[in-house]
Order: structure tokens, then C-alpha cells, then sequence
């Protein structure tokens, strides 16, 4: 008989570097071949499995290659221990509770996982910059899930929310480890759809080809009547009379201007150092009255109608003698100037030469000559 | 040949024969069948072996706790394994005889 002291083995040990990853490669396997087993009799699955995880340990620790590409699928694996110790195979699993399928592809995935870090240690690097990634892809879908509007605020919050668990979480096991991984998977998933969505919502970057939108930005200066920009004004006076050289002032004082740009160019004879705050226009040899007119064509009449209570005033120092008494006590009348706007047409063709504007028309005849 | 389908048959006492040199738990066992020229035996078979000839009251077994890691189920004979061994060596050596022998008188006949 052997002597009951035991030799322990130091040569097969793991390395307590490798323990870990070693340990959850081994947990995830063994855990397939228990579930594998689970029709057996708790105690003889204890007998069976029990120090399964110290052998398998020792055996990933021989060597990097996969514990599943040595010894097989732990299905098979499984198969032949219950072969091997005598059980018979069963004829029907009895039903796996329903939550089974995500444990064992979380087992899976996990083992899958630590193979990697095992192959590509850097990658274990990466997980801060994972965290803050989760962070803001969860941040996204929950906010656009409560109907806000996702801002890049509340997206760093989310980073900085995420990354704070992740310096916590690899302590935790329970709900708040399965949260994790949920929460991990959902991101994962999500990740392409938000970030995609993102420049949407967030307009990270320059959206490019028909989702460019022009957006029209209403004019600050000019004239405009009927939403349309004005080209030139013609204005005349109370009587009828064209207006030479008028310049025109807001309530504010601000001298009213067209736009040079909206005056149309003929054929290169018209410079653009124009004077665009007297109107009608007037450009080199082209009449401010003829020239200058917009694509639509109107032309601007010589004369028109009076306007309604027009009294011309420089009339009134010709007509003073004439003037009745009662002339002056109804002057703010409309209708008694509605009756004088004849009169004042006849006054005001004495008065045109002693108007402004004529020295204007006078410089207007010398460049027609 | 394939020496899978052999083992299978003289696994039981194979794995007596290495458990009465020294107890040992299951990885270890393999290994020294491995070393001792069964390659070919498969670690579930033995680890499944070690199990039920400990429930046939073969074995003995023991836990050994350890600070670094999973603990270890290591297996001992008994008695009853031993009587177990010495029975079904004498077995194997009959049957061997007779496959020598046979063996033998077909190679003078070839």
C-alpha cells in the first residue's frame, strides 16, 4: 500500500501569472463538461468532475495551445469520462432550464476571450478605451430611449459614468456581474448603429452627398417690397413729378441703399462705382429713368397722378394774395386740397426750375451731349 | 493496430498497476501511463477509470487543498485493488501467453 504521504507536484504547477486566464479557461471548459453530465446524480458528478479543474489546470499550464484543441469539445470530453467511469449514456438530457444557452455561450465566449488575451496580450490594454467607448454608445441609447436629445454632454457623462464601473468591475460577481456583461454585449451590438446615427443626431463630422442641406440666409440689407430685392427707385414727388437724385432715410436714419450686386451688368458698359443711395440710378450714359430698369420692364411714366390731399407747397407764397382767408382755416381739409391739387399741378410747372433737381438734369443734358 | 481499442480493454489495470506504484491524482496518472508507453490513452478515460474503480471500492481517495489553485483529488489502492490487480494480471498474462503463442505459430507458418 501506498504510504498516505502524498508527493505534491511543483514541476506542473501553474505560474501564479497565469493562474488566472488559466483558471477561467479551465472554468469554462469544465463547466461545459458538467453541464454535459448534469443527468447524473449530484454526488456522482462530484465523484466524476471533482478535481477536474486542478487536472485541466495543470495541463493548460503545460503549453499555450487551447485546453479544446487538446482535449476536444467538452462534449466529447464528457462522453468518454461517462464512458470510462461506467455510467450509461443518457438517452435523453433532461431539459436544460432555459437560461442554459446564454450560459454556456457565455462560456464559450469567455474562454474564446481569454485565448486572445493570451495570443495578443495587448489587446487587455484596450479595455479603458472600451469603457469610455460603452459609455458613450449606452449613454446614446438611453437618452434617445427617453426621448432627449443626445448632446455631447451627456455623452461624456456616459464615458466617464462607464469608465468609473469599469475601474470597479472586475471584482463583482452576482447581478452586477451579469449586468456588466449585458451591458457589454448590448454595446458591442449597438456600436456601429450609434456611432452611424451619431453624426445625425450630434452632427459629428461633415455630413457629405444629398443630406447637405442649403439653407437660405435672409439678406440684411437692400430694399425689398413683396419678398423681392429692389433694383432701383423711382420716385416722385406729391404732384406727380419725377424726382431727380432722391436719397431716401429710415425712421432710424439709416440711408436706404440697393445692392450693387443686384444691379444687372450690360454688357461691361456699366461700372459698378455707382451711386447707389440716389435714385433713379444712373450709370454713364444711360438714363436713370430708361437704363436702369429691371428684367420685368416696367417703365416709369413721365407724369402720374397726383397724390390724394396733395398741396403743393411752394405754391403758396405765389397764391398768397389770391389765397382766400378761409383757405388757410381749411387747410388740413382733405377735400379742400383734393380741389386745390389742380391748381397746385399748374403752380408747380412755374415752380419746377427753381427746384433742386435741376441742376441735376442739367448735368444729366451735358453727359447726353 | 490501433492501440486505442486495446487500452480500452486493460485500462483497469493499467491504471491499478500505476496507482500501486504511488498514489497520484488524475493528470498525473495519465502522464506516467503516457511515460510508461501508453500513448495513445485519452485523459477523460482515465480520469473516468480512476472514478469508478474507486466506487467498485477499488480506490481509495483524498483531497489535497491547494494555495494556489483548485485542490487535488488524489486516489490510493486498497486492499481491494490490490487483489483486484494481482487477479486480472494474472489474466493479462494468460491472455498475453496465448496471443504470444498464437502469434508465434502463425510467424513459422509465414
Amino acid at each position: 500500500m501506498a504510504p498516505e504521504t502524498k508527493k505534491l507536484p511543483e514541476s506542473g504547477a501553474p505560474e501564479d501569472a497565469d493562474r488566472s486566464r488559466v483558471s477561467a479557461e479551465v472554468a469554462a471548459y469544465v463547466g461545459l463538461v458538467r453541464a454535459a453530465l448534469r443527468d447524473l446524480a449530484p454526488e456522482d458528478l462530484d465523484d466524476l468532475t471533482g478535481g477536474l479543474e486542478a487536472d485541466l489546470a495543470e495541463l493548460a499550464a503545460e503549453s499555450e495551445e487551447p485546453l479544446i484543441s487538446r482535449l476536444g469539445e467538452p462534449s466529447a470530453y464528457a462522453a468518454e469520462l461517462r464512458a470510462a467511469a461506467g455510467f450509461p449514456p443518457p438517452d435523453v438530457l433532461p431539459p436544460a432550464p432555459t437560461e442554459r444557452w446564454w450560459r454556456r455561450t457565455y462560456a464559450s465566449a469567455s474562454a474564446w476571450w481569454r485565448t486572445v488575451l493570451v495570443e495578443h496580450p495587448w489587446v487587455e490594454k484596450l479595455r479603458p478605451v472600451w469603457w469610455l467607448l460603452r459609455g458613450v454608445v449606452l449613454a446614446a441609447i438611453i437618452f434617445s430611449l427617453l426621448g432627449y436629445s443626445a448632446n455631447t454632454v451627456l455623452l461624456l457623462l456616459g464615458a466617464a459614468f462607464s469608465f468609473w464601473i469599469g475601474l470597479m468591475q472586475d471584482g463583482w460577481s452576482g447581478w452586477r456581474a451579469r449586468a456588466i456583461v449585458i451591458a457589454n454585449v448590448v454595446a458591442a451590438i449597438m456600436f456601429l448603429p450609434v456611432m452611424a446615427g451619431m453624426q445625425h443626431f450630434l452632427g459629428w463630422g461633415y455630413a457629405s452627398g444629398p443630406s447637405a442641406q442649403f439653407v437660405e440666409v435672409p439678406p440684411t440689407e437692400g430694399v425689398f417690397v413683396g419678398g423681392e430685392e429692389v433694383v432701383n427707385l423711382f420716385v416722385y414727388d406729391g404732384s406727380g413729378q419725377r424726382v431727380e437724385g432722391a436719397r431716401v432715410f429710415t425712421d432710424q436714419g439709416a440711408q436706404v441703399l440697393v445692392q450693387p450686386w443686384v444691379i444687372p451688368a450690360w454688357e461691361g458698359t456699366l461700372e459698378r462705382e455707382l451711386p447707389f443711395d440716389t435714385f433713379p440710378i444712373t450709370a454713364g450714359d444711360l438714363d436713370g429713368w430708361s437704363g436702369l430698369t429691371t428684367e420685368s420692364g416696367w417703365t416709369p411714366p413721365i407724369l402720374i397722378g397726383p397724390a390724394a390731399g396733395f398741396v403743393a407747397p411752394d405754391s403758396e407764397p405765389t397764391d398768397q394774395s389770391t389765397a382766400d382767408p378761409t383757405d388757410g382755416a381749411t387747410e388740413d381739409s382733405g377735400d379742400k386740397g383734393a380741389e386745390d391739387g389742380e391748381d397746385g399741378g399748374n403752380g408747380e410747372s412755374t415752380a419746377e426750375p427753381q427746384e433742386s433737381p435741376t441742376p441735376t438734369s442739367t448735368e444729366r443734358s451735358d453727359k447726353d451731349d | 493496430m490501433d492501440t486505442t481499442q486495446l487500452v480500452k480493454g486493460v485500462l483497469d489495470l493499467a491504471v491499478l498497476a500505476v496507482v500501486a506504484d504511488e498514489d497520484g491524482y488524475g493528470y498525473d496518472v495519465v502522464r506516467r501511463l503516457r511515460a510508461a508507453g501508453l500513448e495513445d490513452v485519452g485523459d477523460a478515460s482515465v480520469y473516468g477509470t480512476l472514478r469508478r474503480l474507486y466506487a467498485a471500492g477499488a480506490l481509495t481517495s483524498y483531497v489535497v487543498p491547494s494555495d494556489e489553485g483548485p485542490h487535488r483529488k488524489y486516489y490510493g489502492i486498497n486492499s481491494e485493488g490490490r487483489a483486484t490487480l494481482e487477479r486480472q494480471g494474472k489474466t493479462w498474462r494468460s491472455f498475453a501467453g496465448v496471443m504470444d503463442s498464437l502469434l508465434e505459430t502463425a510467424g513459422e507458418v509465414a
